[in-house]
């Protein structure tokens, strides 16, 4: 929080460099959100400028009520959903598939090898286009949860969700994956 | 790079479901997998020196907001010149029979209304004050 303190401080007065510095900081998490959301490497560049120089913008506004990373990230999320909503393109696609049944995977069960199936390239990259099929929202989330490691708080702080509805979306996207592993088994098999 | 802040790091093992014990039930080598793909999805890398860039185009924005605001200054100050230069012939012509009526106006009769409107006052405020006091 002080080194928070200390680079807002800095780039407030200007000083060389502090922007920079700032932006190389917490880069990786404005992409990350931000590619997740809209799936587009130019789309997602420029929206990442965008939150940059929002940031830049509204830092005299930053009052230390979260972490710099968290408030980076609201922006992030927010530029994103608005760039969404402007192509008219669903947040969340609540389908038939994604009903957060979870019952019991009967194939996933003792004979399950974790270490075989990640080096399974086919599974792997079928897992990977079901991940990005998922809908925006839960594919941020799980990026932000597994890849980023960020806690429920935070992340729901991020996305000006309740914690319990962070933690529905997460368990729903999980079980959709999980529901894709169990078939692609099953086709293994 | 960021970096996770530490302070907002989940704690290791930590679930996201609705319910964490009904959660803890599910397959953990399933969720672990789930884990995996997400870590080794695709991600386009950041350009190289994209913090350059942007700190460059933030500097940019600043600058020509900067331009703006003082041109607009400078607009706001050129109008507001010109419009006194337009009305000062006006306001001359205003204040020389202001000067004149000055004679005429009636002072005790003024002053004698704004003493009454004092003294009114003044009671209204004692009066609320000590309603006040008495109310609680």
């Amino acid at each position: 929080m002080n080194e928070d303190r200390d680079l807002v401080g800095d780039v407030l007065a200007q000083r060389r460099g502090a922007f920079e510095r700032l932006v190389e900081r917490h880069q990786r998490l404005a992409w990350h959100i931000v590619h997740r959301m809209v799936q587009h490497p130019e789309d997602t560049r420029e929206l990442c400028q965008e939150v940059f120089l929002r940031v830049h913008q509204r830092l005299a506004q930053f009052r230390f009520e979260s972490s710099l990373s968290t408030w980076i990230g609201r922006i992030a999320f927010s530029v994103a959903t608005r760039h969404l909503q402007r192509r008219r393109l669903p947040m969340v696609n609540e389908s038939a598939h994604d009903d957060g049944d979870d019952a019991p995977i009967s194939r996933i069960g003792d004979g399950f090898d974790l270490e075989s199936a990640f080096a399974d390239a086919e599974l792997v990259s079928a897992m990977t286009s079901a991940m990005e099929a998922l809908p925006p929202l839960q594919r941020t989330l799980l990026t932000l949860y597994h890849l980023d490691e960020l806690g429920i708080a935070e992340i729901a702080r991020i996305t000006d969700m309740p914690e319990g509805t962070v933690k529905n979306y997460l368990f729903r996207a999980r079980a959709r994956l999980r529901k894709q592993l169990e078939a692609m088994i099953g086709e293994h098999a | 790079m960021n970096t996770p802040d530490p302070h907002s790091r989940r704690p290791a093992g930590a679930i996201a479901g609705p319910d964490s014990d009904a959660a803890s039930g599910i397959d953990d080598r399933a969720d672990e997998l789930v884990r995996r793909v997400v870590r080794a999805a695709p991600m386009p890398p950041i350009p190289a020196g994209f913090a350059a860039t942007v700190a460059r185009l933030a500097a940019d924005h600043q600058e020509q907001a900067r331009a703006e605001t003082l041109l607009t200054l400078a607009c706001a100050a050129a109008i507001l010149l010109a419009a006194a230069v337009f009305a000062l012939p006006g306001l001359a012509t205003a204040l020389v029979s202001i000067a004149t009526m000055h004679d005429a106006v009636p002072w005790p009769m003024l002053i004698a209304a704004a003493a009454t409107l004092l003294l009114v006052a003044g009671i209204d405020g004692t009066w609320r004050a000590m309603h006040q006091r008495r109310a609680r």
